[in-house]
């Protein structure tokens, strides 16, 4: 029963960040626009939430800058995205070489090329009084860093937004039909953009909960792609909150066996585990072709007049 | 002439960007840009051993980058070269250690297998966007995940070389592997078949009819249609050449540098390849002007590193300065402006 | 009743083109006014101009005695002026409840539950006096006269006074075009006042007080509708048609048929339905399909060039029934297409001229050495092409979308004629020309049949169907008329076109 208890705090460990980072990405699409930059705002996240933890002393300072990080590089792609109405696909691709190029180059610069990596501070698990005390659930989910709490208060915070307020309904008009939304006095490009930056701002979050909780330091290229699971948890959860809260489950289980997978003796091989979701993420496109509940202007550029 | 001018302005605007940017990306790390610059050049082209080490950067880019640039061109929002460059190398580094045949036959078999395993990871891709209307964009980057714990489980397991002790695949045939050109350097014969792919697809493109299709149907589906292009087929044809050039580029480095397939084996040459077919505006030359500069880059980073202390990783934010610019600069007019749907395809 | 809406000389120019000359006009309220013209006659312009979206270059307009803020869309909103679209404004995969939301002046500032759109939307529509079914309903699953309710619903949100409907039953069937008349009539009983834009003279009849007929950017008359019956309508909506000024070659009496359809049907798929559609071309003639757009030409169109398929029915090309399964396949069947845009579906405007020169199937497998497209070929090809249609270009190199409108309709006619088609189908070729361009395709045509081919001219302006064609055939929903042949009374044919009894 120990390895079941451990094996669902690290399935939630793991599933943080994720589900932080595809939060955000959930509001940029419903927006309408495709953020594959995702990964390059978690990375500098972590960077600038490591730094920043590094010489503060302080984690929450860290997690702050990580936040902000994320903005800083979301704005920029908002710009280029929205309002130069670039190509969004080839402006995410670029905005990850360029997270991939500032981390690397700004770390050797702040720590030189050293050897060992330097440990952070972390953030204090706070643990709910009774509810941290259930057996096996109760040390997994209920003992979180106020960052996993964070997360986890996010869904329904995110499902409230876009489906019982008015800028949720623009938010969700913009991603469906811009013209209409603008027919309607919806300012797209504001909207958009505002979607933007909360993406990268949660992002940034994401990344900071790596570097400051997971690992307590930073090395070049630490998001390892987390950044692409959580475009793919974002339409495996079908574009709903609740949906990408057991997706992003999921997909932590899927990393999580491997830390455990020793002791779980499983006959796969636990490369298999780690492409799992990707293709079940293919085969759920492919089965639900035709039906899919993308928003529908998703990806298209729209010339904001 | 002058066309030919104008069409490279925004590049050269975006490479003048770039230096600015990097120049003060450098100076903030607190290293001297002009340097860092010499350093990168001197690496880049100081020495015949520097501008042997690009012309060896150059190969995987010139090939990835021309399969981002056919896929581009006709529609196909091809992310995945990254995945298909792996498959190829997976084919060449199995196909390598193993075929009994003599190189002159061996080498141009291994190298099909490749392109072929490449080809067959593309066609992956177009065929659920072409049946089931997937997006493209998605399905690729999806693939190269796959791909990467394909190589992941193989090289751990079953193809882990004989006597494993590093996680890596046998190493290829000496009879196959692909010559030096110039004995003491590490340049080899992968470099004219990069080129040869280069001119073959410059003369696909322009001096036939299958090439002129593509184009038509990447910039105008619906008028290339009604002059009776198919366009779905040219579509599904372009991503299953597109990663059939990657999957060579995975062959040549198998076959050429490494010997060996191993993880971590590719630098990201498939994702730097986007960049490279943005920079050369997805024409065969341009490409190879944009793999040089970018080969150059990665080869002459390392000496930066050394003697100017910047961080090797900086080219990162070259190449994506460069994209950026490109891309914001005329509003990506001169780039299909979405993955086109299936039905606009199969109308 | 007083006027309520005075509109007083208002002019617009787009360009060379004169959309609006000096249009007045009085309404009242209580009243459902139609605004009759053909395609280009400045109805939906005005309308526009009156909803905001357009600022008049002279002119203006009062509400009440007020003048109204011209060019504002949001002025003309809070004067109360509503117009519902051709293009539905509503966000399909929402809800009915969800797109009204947003539209009234005291919508929520953020909170904003189901439970209480539902209650908005449902005291909104009561309110108007409309009925919109469930406002739970998602969008797209309505029927278009459920959302066309939903539309109307969301123009008099507020307090308009002034409901625009523009070409409201294009898209309607019967049933729902009789439920919407039963609005409007509603409508008026509570002062509203409807402008309804049309180009339908039986629905003209049939629910509006007065009637406003448009030509050319101009007002040519407005009627109560007792005082003016269907055929003098008509006349006013077409003018007198042109003098024929083209001198027409004879068709040969036994000149074979080169084109024949027969009870040509398409299936219903949100745009017009073609309906047992029959006619026969000969060799060497020009035969017209008049019309105002949006009455079947595109279907028509798709269907010829093997870009839609037949439900029903069959096409013979020379005698031998032709499989329109695609347009490759329509090419070797023999079939020429000028798409009705050229920008969209005749050319690939970041190629250049000489590569767009060759843009044709046909073309191609002409110029091709096996799987070689030779560039001194194709250089060759588009000189001459260029050359013969006096196609004015700063060179082969250039981008075609340097070439004026013109130039680029000159090129697109003389590409598709060049592999010599069976039969040409060409749809509205000189949309957009000047005269001199226009009448350089009208000789290409000519020149075309000349030699024992065939040209279907698809085309919206009417006199140059007179003009050009040895037959016509009006097109109206979905039905073609039995040919005429020029020269027709106007009256015959406004009528054919605003589908009144034949």
């Amino acid at each position: 029963m120990n390895l079941l208890s451990a094996l669902l705090s690290s399935t939630v460990t793991m599933a943080v960040p994720l589900l932080l980072a595809a939060l955000g990405e959930l509001l940029a699409e419903r927006a309408g626009v495709i953020n594959v930059g995702l990964e390059g705002m978690m990375l500098t996240g972590a960077f600038a939430a490591m730094v920043t933890t590094y010489f503060s002393g302080s984690p929450l300072l860290g997690v702050l800058a990580g936040v902000m990080a994320g903005i800083v590089l979301a704005a920029l792609f908002g710009y280029t995205a929205v309002q130069r109405n670039a190509n969004q696909v080839v402006a995410g691709v670029a905005v990850n070489l360029l997270a991939v190029g500032l981390t690397g180059v700004g770390y050797r610069a702040v720590f030189g090329v050293t050897g060992a990596a330097l440990t952070v501070n972390s953030l204090k698990v706070l643990p709910l009084p009774l509810l941290a005390q259930i057996p096996i659930v109760g040390s997994g989910l209920f003992s979180q860093t106020i960052v996993g709490y964070v997360a986890f208060a996010l869904v329904p915070a995110c499902a409230f937004l876009i489906g019982q307020t008015v800028p949720g309904l623009e938010l969700r008009m913009a991603g469906e039909n811009p013209h209409a939304a603008t027919a309607q006095g919806v300012p797209v490009a504001r909207v958009r953009l505002m979607a933007l930056l909360a993406c990268g701002a949660l992002a940034g979050l994401a990344g900071a909960d790596l570097a400051v909780v997971y690992a307590r330091t930073f090395v070049e290229g630490m998001s390892a792609g987390r950044g692409f699971i959580a475009l793919a948890i974002v339409i495996f959860g079908r574009w709903s909150p609740w949906g990408i809260l057991l997706a992003a489950l999921l997909f932590g289980l899927a990393t999580a066996l491997q830390f455990h997978f020793q002791a779980l003796a499983l006959a796969i091989p636990y490369q298999f585990l780690l492409m799992l979701p990707y293709g079940v993420t293919l085969i759920a496109l492919a089965i639900s072709a035709g039906r899919t509940r993308a928003p529908a202007a998703l990806g298209q550029p729209y010339l904001h007049e | 002439m002058k066309d030919l001018v104008l069409r490279a302005v925004p590049s050269i605007a975006a490479l003048a960007a770039a230096t600015a940017v990097s120049a003060v990306v450098i100076a903030a790390a607190g290293a001297n840009p002009a340097h860092a610059f010499a350093a990168l050049l001197d690496g880049a082209f100081g020495s015949a051993d520097s501008l042997s080490e690009t012309l060896v950067k150059t190969c995987p880019l010139l090939l990835c980058g021309l399969a981002v640039a056919l896929a581009f061109q006709t529609g196909m929002w091809n992310i995945g070269a990254e995945g298909q460059l792996l498959m190829g190398a997976l084919a060449a580094a199995f196909a390598g250690s193993r075929l009994p045949l003599p190189g002159a036959l061996g080498i141009p078999t291994v190298m099909a297998a490749a392109a072929l395993s490449g080809a067959a990871w593309g066609a992956l891709a177009g065929t659920l966007k072409l049946r089931r209307d997937v997006n493209e964009v998605i399905s690729t980057i999806m693939l190269n995940f796959i791909a990467l714990g394909i190589v992941s489980y193989l090289v751990q397991g079953p193809l882990m070389e004989i006597g494993g002790r590093y996680p890596q695949t046998d190493a290829v045939l000496t009879g196959l592997r692909l010559p030096r050109l110039i004995p003491s350097l590490r340049v080899h014969a992968g470099l004219p078949v990069a080129l040869v792919a280069c001119g073959l697809l410059y003369a696909m493109l322009y001096y036939t009819v299958v090439g002129y299709e593509m184009r038509a149907a990447g910039l105008n589906p619906i008028a290339a249609r009604l002059a009776g292009i198919p366009v779905a087929r040219r579509m599904f044809g372009a991503i299953v050449l597109s990663g059939a050039l990657a999957g060579l580029a995975g062959a040549i480095e198998v076959m050429g540098i490494t010997f060996r397939l191993y993880e971590r084996f590719s630098p990201g040459y498939g994702f730097t390849a986007i960049a490279v077919g943005l920079l050369g505006r997805l024409t065969p030359v341009g490409v190879l002007l944009a793999a040089l500069f970018f080969g150059a880059l990665e080869a002459g980073s390392n000496a930066m590193q050394r003697d100017a202390g910047v961080s090797a990783v900086l080219v990162s934010v070259i190449q994506a300065t460069v994209v950026i610019f490109l891309v914001a600069a005329e509003h990506g007019r001169w780039l299909p402006s979405r993955p086109s749907t299936a039905e606009e395809a199969l109308q | 009743m007083p006027p309520i809406l005075r509109i007083d000389r208002i002019s617009k120019r787009f360009g060379r083109l004169q959309a609006l000359a000096d249009v007045s006009l009085e309404v009242s309220a209580g009243e459902i006014h139609a605004i009759l013209g053909e395609n280009g006659a400045g109805k939906s312009t005005l309308m526009h101009v009156l909803s905001g979206l357009y600022h008049p270059d002279s002119g203006a307009i009062t509400l009440n005695g007020r003048t109204l803020t011209l060019g504002a869309p949001l002025a003309a909103r809070r004067a109360g002026i509503g117009m519902v679209h051709q293009h539905f404004t509503l966000v399909e995969p929402l809800t009915v409840a969800e797109n009204l939301v947003l539209c009234s002046p005291d919508r929520p500032a953020f909170r904003l539950s189901p439970h209480d759109a539902v209650a908005h939307a449902t005291a909104l529509a009561e309110q108007a006096g409309i009925d919109i079914g469930d406002p739970r309903a998602v969008t797209a699953t309505l029927p278009v006269g459920l959302r066309q309710r939903v539309e109307i619903l969301k123009a008099l949100a507020g307090e308009t006074r002034i409901l625009i409907l523009d070409e409201p039953t294009a898209v309607l069937t019967r049933e729902e075009v009789t439920q919407l008349f039963a609005l409007l009539r509603q409508l008026r009983a509570r002062d509203r006042l409807v402008l309804f834009i049309t180009h339908k003279l039986r629905e003209v009849t049939e629910i509006a007080d007065r009637v406003t007929v448009m030509r050319h950017g101009r007002v040519i008359a407005t009627e109560r509708l007792a005082a003016v019956n269907e055929g003098q309508m008509a006349e006013l909506m077409i003018g007198r048609a042109a003098p024929q000024r083209r001198p027409r070659r004879p068709l040969a009496a036994d000149a074979p048929e080169v084109l024949r359809l027969d009870n040509v049907t398409t299936a219903r798929d949100g745009g017009c339905r073609l309906n047992a559609v029959t006619c026969a071309v000969r060799a060497g003639e020009i035969f017209g399909v008049a019309g105002v757009a949006g009455n079947g030409q595109q279907e028509l169109f798709e269907v010829l060039a093997g870009l839609r398929t037949m439900g029903s029915g069959r096409v013979a090309i020379g005698g031998t029934p032709a499989a329109l399964s695609s347009p490759d396949a329509a090419a070797r069947a023999g079939i020429g297409p000028i798409p009705p845009d050229r920008h969209h579906d005749g050319l690939v405007l970041p190629m250049t001229v000489a590569e767009n020169a060759v843009l044709n199937r046909n073309v191609l497998a002409q110029l091709r050495r096996g799987p070689w497209l030779p560039p001194a070929a194709v250089h060759a090809f588009a000189a001459q092409l260029v050359k013969t249609y006096a196609v004015q270009t700063a060179g082969l190199e250039a981008p075609v979308a340097s070439l004026s409108g013109g130039n680029q309709q000159r090129l697109i006619v003389g590409r598709q004629l060049a592999p010599q088609p069976r039969v040409l189908i060409a749809v509205n070729p000189t949309r957009g020309l000047d005269i001199a361009a226009a009448h350089g395709v009208y000789d290409a045509l000519d020149a075309y049949v000349a030699g024992g081919r065939a040209v279907m001219l698809i085309s919206s302006d009417l006199d140059e169907i007179v003009d050009l064609c040895h037959r016509f055939a009006v097109l109206y929903d979905g039905t073609l008329s039995a040919p005429l042949t020029p020269p027709v009374e106007p009256e015959v044919v406004g009528r054919l076109m605003a589908g009144a009894a034949g």
